[in-house]
């Protein structure tokens, strides 16, 4: 798939289930189950590490039916043997704002399930050296340390 | 200046099998040896608690970060370790370290708007990017005997960005609120 269409899926519903694509102004949440995560209450690149997979990164989508979608995501993962620690936001616009060179380098969809309205997945593009000027680990690097950056602090699970 | 009271020290750092060498000079008017202890004892510190965590990745099991998360190899853990031991003979600033779900560890250095991060994904290899006020760069598989010539560079210029003169008017720079030190070479 071109890196046109990629951000060409943002414009049209994914999932029958969906509520509405994913707009610009909404926040999302990614739900954390590990302490080797944060540090000091800030998120660490290391927590995006599944914007790389084929499957996306798992969000939730907090004007939909959160605390609904929260518990059922704690509630299987935790069924795994996972332990919630919390959840880390952003803006939907901070996001997609993040660019090399011009490039975009996530795309956002709206993965809604029938028991997570509120599902979404982050993508990232990948960029060949001549597009983004980095080999392909460096880049992959940076783009999930970028990615940290526009997520704010931990919102802890007595918080939650 | 008076020379009769200033001793300049140069410390000669060896770089592995590169066979580079790097200057730094400090200007101690006050103890040296005393200096050298004390900081040496403070880096040995926190270097010690760098490798217990960097060795508590050995206990992680399967799906510790709920995304099916798996555990650094064994190789990767050392390789960290060994470069882990270049930075330290280095003098080189503590990094944080991080562990992500693909079994990568990383070490990174943050001050502001500057960030250097090196990650191990394969036995004896590192991969790393800088971003230095809007610039940025990496590379890919270098081999870990030494620091890349790049890298050494980052470091210096993450430190000058706010290095400060000591008590004994040596060129120190803290660089983060845990009192972390590099020498500017």
């Amino acid at each position: 798939m071109s890196y046109e269409e990629k951000l060409s899926l943002e414009k049209s519903k994914q999932s029958i289930y969906s509520p509405s694509i994913v707009l610009d102004d909404e926040i999302i949440a990614r739900v954390l189950f590990s302490p080797k995560h944060y540090l000091d209450g800030e998120v660490l690149p290391v927590a995006f590490e599944q914007i790389f997979s084929a499957g996306g990164m798992s969000v939730l989508r907090l004007n939909y039916s959160f605390q609904e979608s929260l518990s059922k995501t704690i509630e299987q993962l935790e069924k795994d043997g996972a332990t919630y620690i919390g959840y880390v936001c952003a803006k939907v616009q901070d996001i997609r704002a993040i660019k090399i060179k011009g490039y975009r380098v996530f795309y956002i969809l709206d993965t809604a399930t029938k028991d997570k309205l509120g599902h979404a997945d982050v993508f990232a593009i990948r960029l060949s050296i001549n597009e983004c000027g980095l080999p392909k680990k460096a880049f992959k690097n940076y783009i999930r340390q970028e990615i940290s950056q526009v997520f704010n602090k931990l919102v802890e699970k007595e918080e939650a | 200046m008076d020379f009769s009271t200033a001793v300049v020290t140069t410390f000669l750092i060896s770089m592995g099998d590169s066979g580079i060498s790097y200057d730094s000079i400090i200007n101690d008017t006050q103890s040296k040896y005393c200096t050298d202890c004390n900081f040496n004892s403070q880096l040995d510190k926190e270097y010690s608690n760098l490798y217990t965590e960097l060795f508590s990745y050995k206990e992680l099991q399967n799906n510790w970060d709920g995304y099916e998360g798996i555990r650094p190899s064994d190789e990767i853990i050392s390789t960290t370790k060994k470069f882990i031991d270049i930075l330290k003979d280095n003098k080189v600033l503590k990094p944080k370290i991080m562990v992500s779900g693909s079994g990568e560890i990383g070490l990174f250095w943050k001050n502001q708007n500057r960030y250097i991060e090196v990650d191990f994904d394969e036995a004896d290899c590192l991969s790393f990017f800088y971003k230095m006020d809007g610039v940025v760069y990496g590379e890919d598989d270098v081999t870990i005997n030494h620091i890349p010539k790049k890298l050494h560079n980052a470091f210096n210029s993450l430190t000058s960005h706010s290095s400060t003169k000591s008590k004994n008017n040596s060129i120190i720079s803290d660089v983060d609120s845990t009192n972390s030190t590099i020498f500017l070479t």
